[in-house]
C-alpha cells in the first residue's frame, strides 16, 4: 500500500521563494490522491545558522515541529520540500534515534513528548513507491517527448549519507527515474550533488559566482534541453543567476546559456496537461514556458 | 627422601579429629579462596609468563586449567560458590582470539547470562567475574588477580555473606538455570 | 586405586620458595595416595629413573607430578611414562607449583600452603583420569591445490617436486591467475609473463601434476590426511585427448565480438577461445552463452574445420571424487567493482577512466594496443595520466578498511611505465599514503619521483568530462589547495577483495573468514599458513593482501608443511576428545551447532534400550575434526557429551578438593 498521507512542513521557502515547488506539486499530490495537511504551528528549521549556533538548537527547532506534527498526524511522513528544511529535520530524526538517552534530551529541550516515530522525507521520496509511479504513468497526457533533461539535487538533499541515505550520495538516481515516466529523457552529467553556492551568496557573493555557471556548463555539455531541480533554494540560485552567469560568459566570447530551470513537480505537471499559470512555470526569471510548451507539442496525446 | 603413608597416619588421624594442624591451616586469620578457570592457550599461559617474569600478586588464587573457557560449565562455577569459593573467575582469550575458534564467545555468553542470573538471585557482583587475558599479558594477570584478590577480601568470608548464600541456597532451580545458560549459543 | 606424588624441588626454584617436603607429606594425607617423593629436578634423566622405578616397585596407576607448569613438560612426562613403564600416558596430571606457585609469592607458608592445594586438585582430577590411547591415522600422500594462480601453481610445484601427485585445480579455462595479466613486476620490471608462463607449463609438463581447468570444489567431506573431496569440471565441448590445441576453430568462429576477459574488456574475443596465447592447458574451450550452435542450434562452423574431430557439442560437466590428505587454498582475489561505488569517478561511463589491470593490458606488448599507451575511447596517445590510489582500499564507507599492500608499488610502477613510454607525458599521482615497505620498493619510489611523477597527497573527489579531457578535482591536503588537473586518461588503482565464491568456499572446507572477508590463518605471527581446520592451508592473497614476492614465499611455506605431512605418513590423533554416552543422546544437534569444526554429525543409531531394539538419531564425533575445544560438552543439555582428560567428573572432583 503506498504511502499517500503527508504532513506538510513548509518552511520559509514554501510560501514566498518556492511558491512554485509547492504550487506544482500540489497540483500532482492531488492528481495522484494524495493527502498533504500543513503541521500547525510549525517553526524554523534552523536553516543554516540553528545547528552552528548550538547542537541542542540544531535539534531542538525541527525536533519541536516534528513533535506537533506527531501530535496532530500521528506516525504520517513529514514532508519537508526545501533540501536545507529536509536535512535539518532529517538530523534531529537520526539524532533522536541514535539512543533512548538522546530522545530524551531532546525531548527535554522541547518540553514534550516526542517519540521520533514519524519519518522524514524530501519531495522525491513519495514518487519513489512503484504504485505512486504507475498512477504517475497513467496521468501523462502530455508527455514531454524526448526534452533533454539534467535532474539536479544540489549538496544538501544526499548528503551526509548517514542522515539522508534515501539514495546513492554521489550519484543519485531517483529523479531520474521518476521524470523518465514523463517522457522526458533525463541525460548522465557530472555536476548533479555539486553545491549550487546558495548558502553563500549573501557573504561571499564573488565566491559562488562561478558555482551556478559551471553547474550550467555541465549540464548543456552534456546535451541537457533543461535542468530540474527538488529544492527552492537550489532553483533560487540556479535560475535567478543564469543572467548572470550569461554575462560573464559574454565577457569571455562564449554563447549564452538558453536553460531553464524546473521543479521535477513542475515537469510532472506540465506531463499531466497543467497549465503554465496554475503549475509554476510563469514564475521563473528564466523564460521557462517555451521549452515546456515545445516538448508537450512533440508528444502524443495518450 | 621418601615418605610412606605409614609414617604420617597418626598426623592424618589428628586431622581428621579436627585438631589443627601443626602445619598451619585452621587458626590464622581467614584468607579468601578464589578459584580461576584458566583457558590453556591465553590466560594459563599469560599467568605462567607471569611466572616467569617474577610477578607477585596474592596467594589466594587457585588455577584449573581447561582447554578453553567454552569448556567451563556453568555448574562447575556454581558448585564451586556453593562449596567453599570465595570468588570465581572464568578467564579466556580475547574475543576473536580464541584456540577454538568461538569457544571464548560461547563462555562470554553462556557466563553472562549465568552471571546476571546469579546477581538477580542475590550474589553480590564481584564474587563471579569474567575476564579475558591473553598468554602475553602477564601484567593484566598480576594486575586481575590484584584486584580481585582486593575485592573479594572486601566483601568477607563467603560463609558470613548471607544474601549470597540465599543466592547459591536454590541450588537446584539454579543448576536447572545453569543448563539453560549452558545452552546459550 | 595407587596414586604415587611427586614434588619437584626445581633446585631452589620451587624449593626456595614451598616447603617441598611437607607438600609431600601433606600429599600423603590424600585419599588414594600410597606414595610420595621428592626429586631434585624431576625432568632430569635421573629424576625420570626414580619416577619410573616408583611406579612399578609402589605399582601406581595413577601419577601427579608437582612441578613446573604442564606446558612446560607435561608432553615429557607423558612420554616418559609411556615409554619406560607400563602405565597408561594418560594417566598423570601436573601440579603448576613454579610459575603460579613458588615464582609468584614470597610467602614461604603462604607458597606451601597453596602448592598443597594444586597438589590436591591434580590428585582429585588424577582419580577421575581414564587410559586414552591415540590412534595413528592413514595419511593420503596426494594434495589438492585449490586456485591456479602463482600462489596455486608454486604450492603445487614445489609439492609435486617432492615426489607426491598434486591436483591442481583452476576455475577459469587457464592457470596464470592476475599475475600472468600483468605486464611487468615492481621493483625490478621483469617481465610478468616471461617469469610466469614457464612455472605453467612447468606444472603442465610435471608427472606429478594434474591440471584441471574449469573445474570447481563441489564439496569436501573427511579430515587431515582422508579429505574425500567431489570435483566439477564443467564442460569445455572440446575432447582435450584428441584437440591439438592448433587454434583453426578460433579463426573461424563467427562470433568474435565478445569482450575478452584477459584483456580486461579493451578486445574482443571469439566463442571458441583460449584467453591468451600462453594459456595452459594451451586448449581452447567453447563459451556456451555466446556460441551459436549451443544456443541456437545454427553454425558448427568449428567442428566442421577441426582437423581432428575433437569438438563435442554434447559435452557434459563431469563430477568426480577423489581423496586428498591435504587442501591448499589459493584462491586468490579480485579488484573491488568501483563502478557501483564511485558516482563521483563517473561509474564506469567514462571510457578513459580505466583500472589499473586495464593499464597493464594496455602498457603490455601483447596486449590490444601492443604495448603503445593509447587511451580507450579514441586510441590517442594521452598527454596528461592521473592516477588515483586507494579506489576502494582504506575507505570503509565505499570500500573496505584495509590498505590492498600492493598498489603504492604498482601505482609508482604504472607512473614510471607511462612516463617511460610517454616521455612528453605528465603524470599525477593522488595519493593517501605513499607505503613502499620492501626489498628495492622505496628506492623504485624515489626514481619514480626522478622519472617526473607528481605525487599529490589528497584524493581525487570528483572526475568529470570537459571536452575530450577528464577534469579531475581533488585537493592537495599538504598545500592545502584544491587542484583542479585536466587528464586525457584515468588509472584507478582498485582494492583487492576475496576472490567471489570465498564465502562457499570457506563453509565446504569449514575453514573461517575475516571481516574482510578474506580466510583467517590459525594464528598470525606462528601458523600463518595453516588454518584452524587441520589440513587445509593457505597461500597467496586468499589469506589477506599482498604482492608476488609474499605469496610465493608463502606458497613455499604451504609446500613444506605438506611435505612435512606426507612425510610423516600418519598422524597421531589427539585423544583427548569428546565422547559422546548415546544412551543419554537425544539427538537435539544443540552440540553439533556449537563445534567450529563440523566434527559432530548426527547418525540413525540401533541401540537396545531396555532390552528392545530401538533406532533414534544421536550424536556422533568425528575423531578427525574434534580439536577437543569442550564447548559441545558444556551445551549438550543432557549431559551426553564428555571431553576425555577434561572430564565434567575430573572439573568437579578438583573444584571440591579446593572447596574442602
Amino acid at each position: 500500500m503506498a504511502q499517500t498521507q503527508f504532513a506538510f512542513f513548509p518552511g520559509c521557502s514554501a510560501h514566498s521563494t518556492g511558491r512554485a515547488y509547492t504550487e506544482s506539486f500540489m497540483y500532482v499530490a492531488e492528481r495522484l490522491g494524495f493527502e498533504v495537511s500543513e503541521i500547525p504551528e510549525w517553526n524554523c528549521c534552523g536553516a543554516s545558522a540553528g545547528h552552528l549556533r548550538s547542537h541542542d538548537l540544531g535539534d531542538a527547532l525541527p525536533a519541536r515541529s516534528l513533535a506537533l506534527s506527531e501530535e496532530t498526524f500521528g506516525d504520517r511522513p513529514v514532508l519537508a520540500l526545501c533540501a536545507g528544511c529536509y536535512i535539518n529535520l532529517r538530523r534531529a530524526l537520526v539524532h533522536a534515534r541514535r539512543s533512548p538517552e538522546d530522545l530524551a534530551r531532546i525531548d527535554g529541550l522541547i518540553g514534550r513528548e516526542w517519540k521520533a516515530s514519524a519519518e522524514v522525507m524530501n519531495g522525491l521520496e513519495p514518487f519513489m513507491d512503484p504504485e505512486v509511479q504507475s498512477r504517475l504513468s497513467s496521468c501523462v497526457t502530455r508527455p514531454l517527448k524526448g526534452l533533454k533533461v539534467a535532474c539536479y539535487y544540489g549538496c544538501a538533499m544526499v548528503r551526509p549519507r548517514d542522515v539522508c541515505a534515501f539514495d546513492d550520495d554521489e550519484d543519485p538516481r531517483s529523479m531520474e527515474r521518476i521524470l523518465s515516466l514523463t517522457g522526458a529523457e533525463p541525460v548522465e552529467w557530472s555536476f548533479k550533488t555539486e553545491c549550487c553556492g546558495a548558502s553563500h551568496q549573501v557573504i561571499v557573493q564573488r565566491d559562488m559566482k562561478p558555482m551556478v555557471g559551471r553547474i550550467l556548463e555541465n549540464a548543456a555539455a552534456a546535451g541537457a534541453e533543461a535542468v530540474a531541480t527538488a529544492c527552492p533554494l537550489c532553483m533560487l540560485n540556479l535560475d535567478m543567476r543564469e543572467a548572470e552567469a550569461n554575462r560573464q560568459r559574454a565577457e569571455l566570447g562564449k554563447p549564452p546559456l538558453r536553460l531553464p530551470v524546473y521543479y521535477f513537480t513542475e515537469l510532472i505537471a506540465a506531463s499531466f496537461g497543467g497549465k503554465a499559470d496554475e503549475i509554476g512555470i510563469k514564475r521563473h526569471f528564466t523564460p521557462a514556458v517555451e521549452t515546456v510548451e515545445a516538448a508537450r507539442s512533440q508528444g502524443v496525446v495518450a | 627422601m621418601s615418605v610412606t603413608s605409614d609414617a604420617v597416619a597418626a598426623e592424618a588421624r589428628s586431622r581428621a579429629e579436627g585438631a589443627a594442624s601443626p602445619e598451619g591451616g585452621a587458626g590464622s586469620p581467614w584468607q579468601p579462596k578464589i578459584l580461576a578457570f584458566c583457558c590453556n592457550w591465553c590466560t594459563y599461559a599469560g599467568a605462567d609468563l607471569a611466572g616467569l617474569n617474577r610477578m607477585n600478586y596474592p596467594a589466594d588464587i587457585r588455577l584449573l586449567r581447561v582447554p578453553c573457557s567454552g569448556r567451563v560449565n556453568p555448574q562447575h562455577v556454581l558448585r564451586a560458590l556453593q562449596d567453599g569459593c570465595d570468588g570465581v573467575l572464568v578467564c579466556g582469550c580475547h574475543p576473536g582470539d580464541c584456540h577454538y575458534v568461538s569457544g571464548n564467545y560461547y563462555a562470554k555468553r553462556r557466563m553472562m547470562v549465568f552471571k546476571r542470573l546469579l546477581e538477580y538471585s542475590g550474589l553480590r557482583p564481584g564474587r563471579f567475574q569474567v575476564r579475558w587475558i591473553s598468554g602475553s599479558e602477564a601484567g593484566k594477570f598480576r594486575d586481575t588477580v590484584v584486584s580481585v584478590t582486593e575485592q573479594i577480601s572486601q566483601m568477607g568470608p563467603m560463609a558470613s555473606d548471607a544474601p549470597s548464600l540465599e543466592a547459591l541456597a536454590g541450588a537446584d532451580a539454579l543448576l536447572e538455570a545453569a543448563r539453560g545458560a549452558g545452552d546459550a549459543r | 586405586m595407587r596414586i604415587g606424588v611427586f614434588v619437584c624441588h626445581c633446585g631452589s626454584n620451587i624449593a626456595g620458595t614451598v616447603d617441598v617436603e611437607r607438600v609431600a607429606r601433606e600429599a600423603l594425607k590424600l585419599p588414594g595416595v600410597v606414595f610420595s617423593d621428592t626429586n631434585k629436578y624431576t625432568c632430569s634423566a635421573p629424576g625420570q629413573e626414580s619416577v619410573c622405578s616408583a611406579i612399578k616397585e609402589n605399582a601406581l596407576d595413577r601419577v601427579v607430578i608437582a612441578s613446573c607448569s604442564p606446558r612446560m613438560h607435561e608432553a615429557t612426562f607423558r612420554k616418559m611414562i609411556a615409554e619406560k613403564t607400563d602405565l597408561n600416558p594418560y594417566m598423570l596430571e601436573i601440579a603448576n607449583i613454579r610459575e603460579q606457585c613458588s615464582w609468584v609469592h614470597k610467602d614461604r607458608e603462604q607458597g606451601t600452603r597453596k602448592a598443597c592445594d594444586l597438589v590436591a586438585m591434580a590428585v582429585a582430577k588424577v582419580s577421575c583420569d581414564r587410559e586414552l590411547f591415540t590412534t595413528n591415522l592413514p595419511v593420503e600422500r596426494r594434495a589438492l591445490v585449490i586456485g591456479g594462480g602463482i600462489a596455486g601453481i608454486q604450492a603445487a610445484l614445489d609439492i609435486a617436486d617432492a615426489g607426491f601427485p598434486v591436483t591442481l585445480v583452476e576455475r577459469e579455462s587457464s592457470i596464470g591467475g592476475k599475475m600472468v595479466m600483468l605486464d611487468k613486476t615492481f621493483p625490478t620490471m621483469d617481465c610478468s609473463a616471461c617469469i610466469c608462463t614457464p612455472k605453467m607449463s612447468e606444472a603442465a609438463e610435471n608427472p606429478n601434476i594434474e591440471i584441471k581447468s574449469l573445474t570447481e570444489v563441489e564439496s569436501v567431506s573427511g579430515y587431515i590426511g582422508s579429505f574425500d573431496v567431489t570435483l566439477r569440471e564443467k564442460a569445455k565441448y572440446v575432447d582435450y585427448d584428441v584437440c591439438t590445441g592448433c587454434g583453426l576453430c578460433e579463426t573461424k568462429c563467427p562470433t568474435k565480438k565478445i569482450p575478452s576477459e584477459f584483456n580486461q574488456g579493451l578486445s574482443t574475443r571469439t566463442a571458441i577461445y583460449k584467453p591468451f596465447p600462453q594459456a595452459v592447458p594451451s586448449k581452447p574451450t567453447i563459451d556456451a552463452e555466446h556460441c551459436k550452435k549451443l544456443q541456437s542450434g545454427k553454425c558448427g562452423v568449428c567442428e566442421k574445420v577441426c582437423p581432428t574431430g575433437a569438438i563435442r557439442y554434447d559435452d557434459v560437466d563431469r563430477v568426480t571424487t577423489q581423496r586428498y590428505g591435504a587442501i591448499v587454498v589459493a584462491s586468490g582475489y579480485e579488484l573491488i567493482d568501483w563502478t557501483g561505488l564511485y558516482g563521483e569517478y563517473g561509474a564506469g561511463r567514462y571510457p578513459d577512466v580505466i583500472t589499473g589491470l586495464q593499464f597493464e593490458r594496455i602498457v603490455n606488448a601483447s596486449g590490444p594496443t601492443e604495448g603503445h599507451i593509447l587511451r580507450p575511447s579514441d586510441r590517442t596517445e594521452p598527454k596528461t595520466t592521473v592516477i588515483v590510489k586507494c579506489v576502494g582500499s582504506r575507505d570503509p564507507n565505499k570500500g573496505v578498511s584495509y590498505c590492498s599492500r600492493a598498489c603504492c608499488m604498482y601505482a609508482a610502477k604504472h607512473a614510471h611505465q607511462y612516463l617511460d613510454k610517454v616521455p612528453d607525458g605528465t603524470c599525477y599521482v593522488f595519493y593517501m599514503d605513499v607505503r613502499c615497505a620492501g626489498k628495492g620498493y622505496d628506492e623504485f619510489y624515489m626514481r619514480t619521483l626522478q622519472d617526473g611523477a607528481i605525487y599529490v597527497r589528497g584524493r581525487v573527489s570528483k572526475i568529470y568530462p570537459e571536452g575530450d579531457g577528464l577534469v579531475c578535482m581533488g585537493e592537495d591536503t599538504l598545500s592545502g589547495e584544491i587542484v583542479r588537473v585536466k587528464a586525457d586518461m584515468v588509472v584507478l588503482e582498485t582494492a583487492m577483495v576475496p576472490s567471489r565464491g570465498s564465502d562457499v568456499l570457506a563453509s565446504k572446507l569449514n575453514v573461517q573468514r575475516g571481516p574482510e572477508g578474506f580466510f583467517t590463518e590459525a594464528h598470525p605471527k606462528l601458523r600463518p599458513v595453516e588454518t584452524n581446520t587441520a589440513g587445509v592451508y593457505l597461500a597467496g592473497v586468499a589469506q589477506g593482501p599482498k604482492d608476488i614476492p609474499d605469496t610465493v614465499a608463502q606458497a613455499g611455506a604451504v609446500a613444506s608443511k605438506v611435505i612435512g605431512l606426507f612425510a610423516r605418513g600418519q598422524i597421531e590423533s589427539n585423544p583427548m576428545l569428546s565422547k559422546v554416552d548415546v544412551s543419554r543422546c537425544s539427538g537435539c544437534r544443540a552440540c553439533v551447532d556449537v563445534c567450529p569444526y563440523g566434527a559432530l554429525g548426527l547418525v540413525q543409531a540401533n541401540l537396545r534400550e531396555n532390552s528392545r531394539k530401538v533406532t533414534r538419531t544421536v550424536c556422533q564425533v568425528n575423531e578427525g575434526l574434534c580439536q577437543g575445544c569442550g564447548a559441545c560438552s558444556v551445551a549438550c543439555r543432557s549431559g551426553a557429551l564428555d571431553l576425555l582428560g577434561f572430564s565434567d567428573e575430573g572439573i568437579m572432583q578438583e573444584v571440591e578438593m579446593l572447596c574442602q
